[in-house]
């Protein structure tokens, strides 16, 4: 695997500080967009969740509707947020474990400049109307476009990491990483091209690619991250190198085939569906490996997450990853999947897989990348601890009271005796209480942005020691 | 041009960065441990249960639920036998107008019947409903239109024809429904009547107004046979 | 894993295979079907469906009839269920994955007035209490209640009228409405 610790400490172009160098400018770009758009994602998440419970609010301007506002929240998180971070995390993690510096860098500056204003012109366009009307698509295909394209240059210096490495063994976060980086232009583009021209095809591409975005571009992101930092951090090895490669190869076999469990009870043929089915059926298989995997790495040491923030987030986040993919297994069966079809809980459901998993990671990741590309340190530890329990309490609060009421309003809609207008109605002190979770997680991202600004403006005095909870920990 | 980046990779450090102290170089690394090499355990047993169960129930499923490879979809849903017998024998005039009534009437009339004053009429003791069902037949089979005054409202609105939509069982089933709710307590309206109605309007084509309705009852009535309620036993 | 082609091979190949089966495959099935059909699309219904497409009405109305015995969609009198012809092959899908309303496939022969539907657009509370739809306001102008004589204002119910005010509905709002009329599974393209 990874050479010993010398190499490490060592002053030549193989250093972690010669390869943080690197990396600093690149990646702190990305990181800082990414920030940028989850504090706008999180604003227009706040509008349309509002807007849930009190229709009128902003109801008078055709720009702030709700048919507006939530696929910009979406498309703003997704294509923003958690991709922009994920790329700059996904780049850091890769020059880490292939020992190479990041090549590249001003074409990587480059198109993430680019990227971001395609962002805020597709941001503009959904505002005006100008949708694509497909969901997790709402940018015109121009937009999108040049968002795929912006990924692709990213993903070819990632592949020239790849094949100019300083390693023999390629680590486990590195498939997953380099996995991501082919998919998802793969699936952008196919998503892109024009032939999908009828209603119900167009739904399958739909629902595949949706589910595909989350499944082969920020779960492997977000499972590279795990796969360093728990080790990492605790200071010991990953249980097994045999369960990794199950569970990387086995989630390549079937998350792929995942998506048209959203599309039950559509009109395409059964088939498609049963396959789809089965597939996130199978899903078990390398979820439970993973879990496995990781459980095993961490099971003793786990105190340490009182002292690592990082460890902290993204043990949560592994967490999450486990309970989010079994509770997905079982929704895809068509016995559950009567019930919460069309229902608020798969929303929930789409949270725990983005929110607890994906983002918290990202955050935990975050947490360890800066200081060592800054060369600064966390200018606060109370407020990481109340970023932490504002976004685990803000996302409990979120999906817990919402899959309860997505069940209650499934069972009532299954019933015909009770008219529809109740099924609705029953719903509406849930969806007050997503909005006070939506102000908890919003407060947990403002704090996490000052601290990134401070820390990116190297703002205050350098601190003494590295912002660890406890000097027994080698860890930021 | 990768060989060239790998080269300005693989530069030692430039001058500027040697100004940096050993000490700094080194801190860097020190506060962090080593990435340790992976261990290869076997994993637990349960485990592999899960697989081989998760295995065996995929491909379960797939056989089971497959269907057919074709393009039709719904196939495992393909109408349950038996399922009309039933619906015969526990036919109830009412609960099937009430089904109607909510999925067709209820959003304008609203669910009390009472409809939206000055937009959609009520249908709480209203004359063409309770008193002379023929109109509400009529107007159900063909629609109303134009200017129309009750309890002191005008109504100006169109109520479009269903004549297309509902059958005359349906359209018994629900003025029925409607003259036995909503605090209006009339009997049962005959499938027949219905038929009757429809045929003699058969030249009626859009929708009646307030002038034009009276004008075409005038004309029926005569060949209209019974009263306009059924004959309850 | 230590050869670059390995993962690189493996990467591509199972996402090739899955990108066939599930979207390469469904069109070469389904395609062929909805080409028999012919779809008369007028004017109205294309700018309809765009402004339907463009105010985001798919966040909230599903547009996909599950078959009888799979929930209570039939029950509830939504028609039976839905089959690729009925979409008038109108791109983007309209399928939707949520009810926070009711289905749409076949609102054209539930709810065929065209008053109630400009009303609702205009303020959905107004003819249906406890509604979280947003109003659409912006399909309509409100203009003094003596321009334009020969135009009707909406009736609305007394709590929403603007005194010296009429409401007129502009195009996009009747284009609008003309779609959703045009959301009828009872007069199928094809009989099932």
């Amino acid at each position: 695997m990874i050479g010993g610790h010398q190499s490490e400490i060592d002053s030549t172009f193989q250093s972690i500080r010669f390869l943080d160098e690197k990396a600093r400018y690149p990646v702190l770009f990305l990181v800082v967009s990414g920030v940028f758009w989850l504090l706008f994602g999180s604003l227009l998440a706040l509008m349309a969740s509002v807007k849930m419970h009190a229709p009128e609010f902003l109801g008078q301007l055709s720009f702030l509707t709700f048919g507006r506002v939530r696929p910009l929240h979406l498309n703003t998180m997704v294509y923003g947020w958690a991709s922009m971070t994920g790329a700059g995390v996904a780049l850091w993690l890769l020059s880490r474990t292939l020992r190479v510096a990041i090549p590249m860098r001003p074409y990587i500056i480059g198109v993430t400049a680019l990227w971001n204003i395609a962002l805020l012109v597709g941001s503009v366009q959904i505002l005006a109307g100008f949708t694509r009307g497909i969901e997790w698509l709402e940018f015109p295909v121009s937009t999108m476009i040049v968002i795929v394209w912006c990924i692709l240059v990213i993903g070819i210096a990632a592949m020239f990491m790849l094949f100019y490495r300083n390693v023999k063994t390629l680590y486990v976060s590195v498939w997953y990483i380099i996995a991501a980086f082919l998919w998802l232009p793969l699936l952008g583009g196919v998503s892109s091209m024009p032939i999908f021209d009828t209603p119900t095809v167009q739904a399958g591409m739909n629902w595949w690619f949706a589910h595909n975005a989350l499944g082969l571009w920020f779960t492997p992101i977000g499972l590279a991250a795990a796969y360093y930092f728990i080790p990492k951090v605790i200071g010991r090895p990953i249980y097994s190198y045999g369960l990794s490669l199950l569970g990387f190869w086995g989630l390549a076999l079937f998350y792929n085939w995942n998506g048209f469990h959203h599309l039950i009870g559509s009109p395409l043929p059964t088939w498609f569906v049963t396959i789809s089915i089965a597939a996130s059926v199978m899903m078990i298989i390398p979820v439970v490996v993973v879990a496995v995997n990781h459980h095993m790495t961490v099971v003793g040491s786990f105190s340490a997450v009182k002292h690592s923030p990082t460890l902290r987030f993204v043990v949560f986040a592994a967490m999450s990853y486990t309970f989010v993919s079994l509770q997905g297994s079982i929704q895809a069966l068509r016995t559950t999947n009567e019930i919460i079809h069309f229902t608020h809980f798969v929303v929930a459901h789409a949270h725990i897989g983005m929110y607890a998993f994906v983002t918290m990671m990202l955050f935990g990741s975050c947490y360890y990348i800066l200081p060592r590309l800054t060369n600064w340190e966390w200018q606060s530890h109370k407020l990481i601890k109340a970023h932490f329990w504002l976004s685990a309490i803000g996302i409990i609060l979120y999906t817990v009271p919402l899959q309860v009421g997505g069940v209650l309003q499934g069972l009532a809609m299954n019933n015909p005796d009770i008219p529809f207008m109740d099924t609705m109605n029953l719903t509406i002190p849930y969806l007050i209480a997503r909005s006070v979770a939506g102000v908890l997680l919003t407060v947990g991202h403002l704090i996490f942005a000052y601290l990134v600004i401070r820390i990116v403006a190297k703002v205050g005095l350098k601190p003494e020691i590295p912002g660890v909870w406890s000097k027994k920990i080698k860890e930021a | 041009m990768a060989d060239n980046e790998k080269n300005q990779n693989n530069k030692p450090f430039g001058d500027e960065e040697r100004k940096d102290s050993i000490f700094d170089i080194h801190t860097a690394a020190l506060r962090e441990a080593p990435l340790p090499e992976e261990g290869n355990e076997r994993g637990p047993v349960w485990m592999y249960v899960v697989i081989v169960l998760t295995l065996a129930f995929g491909f379960f499923y797939m056989g089971r639920y497959l269907g057919e490879v074709s393009d039709r979809a719904h196939v495992l849903f393909t109408a349950p036998p038996g399922a009309e017998v039933t619906g015969e024998v526990e036919f109830d005039l009412l609960a099937e107008g009430q089904r109607i009534y909510t999925r067709v009437c209820q959003a304008c009339h609203q669910a009390n019947g009472e409809g939206i004053s000055g937009v959609f009429p009520s249908l709480v003791g209203a004359e063409w409903v309770v008193d002379e069902p023929d109109y509400a037949v009529m107007l159900t089979i063909n629609g109303l239109r134009g200017e129309l005054v009750r309890e002191r409202a005008v109504y100006d609105g169109v109520m479009p024809g269903f004549g297309n939509q509902l059958d005359d069982l349906d359209i018994a089933a629900v003025i029925s429904y409607v003259r036995s709710s909503f605090g209006n307590d009339a009997g049962e309206i005959s499938e027949d009547r219905v038929a009757q109605i429809r045929e003699l309007t058969a030249d009626k084509s859009g929708a009646y107004t307030a002038e034009t309705i009276e004008e075409w009852i005038t004309r029926i009535e005569p060949e209209l046979e019974g009263s306009a309620e059924a004959v309850s036993e | 894993m230590v050869k670059n082609w390995i993962l690189l091979f493996g990467i591509i190949a199972v996402f090739s295979a899955a990108m066939v089966g599930l979207t390469i495959l469904p069109k070469l099935v389904v395609d062929p079907r909805v080409d028999q059909v012919e779809f008369s699309n007028t004017f109205e219904i294309v700018q309809g469906h765009a402004i339907y497409v463009r105010e985001g009405c798919i966040y909230c109305h599903s547009m996909q009839v599950r078959p009888e015995g799979f929930g209570a969609d039939f029950e509830r009198g939504w028609g039976r269920a839905s089959e690729a012809e009925d979409y008038r092959n109108l791109t983007p899908h309209l399928l939707g994955t949520m009810r926070t309303g009711p289905d749409l496939s076949n609102i054209g022969s539930r709810q065929p007035s065209v008053d109630w539907h400009l009303i609702h657009l205009y303020q959905p509370r107004a003819v249906s209490e406890g509604s979280i739809m947003p109003p659409y306001p912006w399909l309509f102008e409100v203009v003094s209640e003596t321009a334009r004589p020969n135009r009707e204002g909406l009736s609305l119910p007394e709590e929403y009228r603007i005194p010296g005010k009429k409401v007129l509905p502009t195009d996009e709002a009747r284009y609008l409405v003309a779609f959703l009329l045009s959301l009828n599974q009872e007069i199928p393209g094809v009989e099932n």
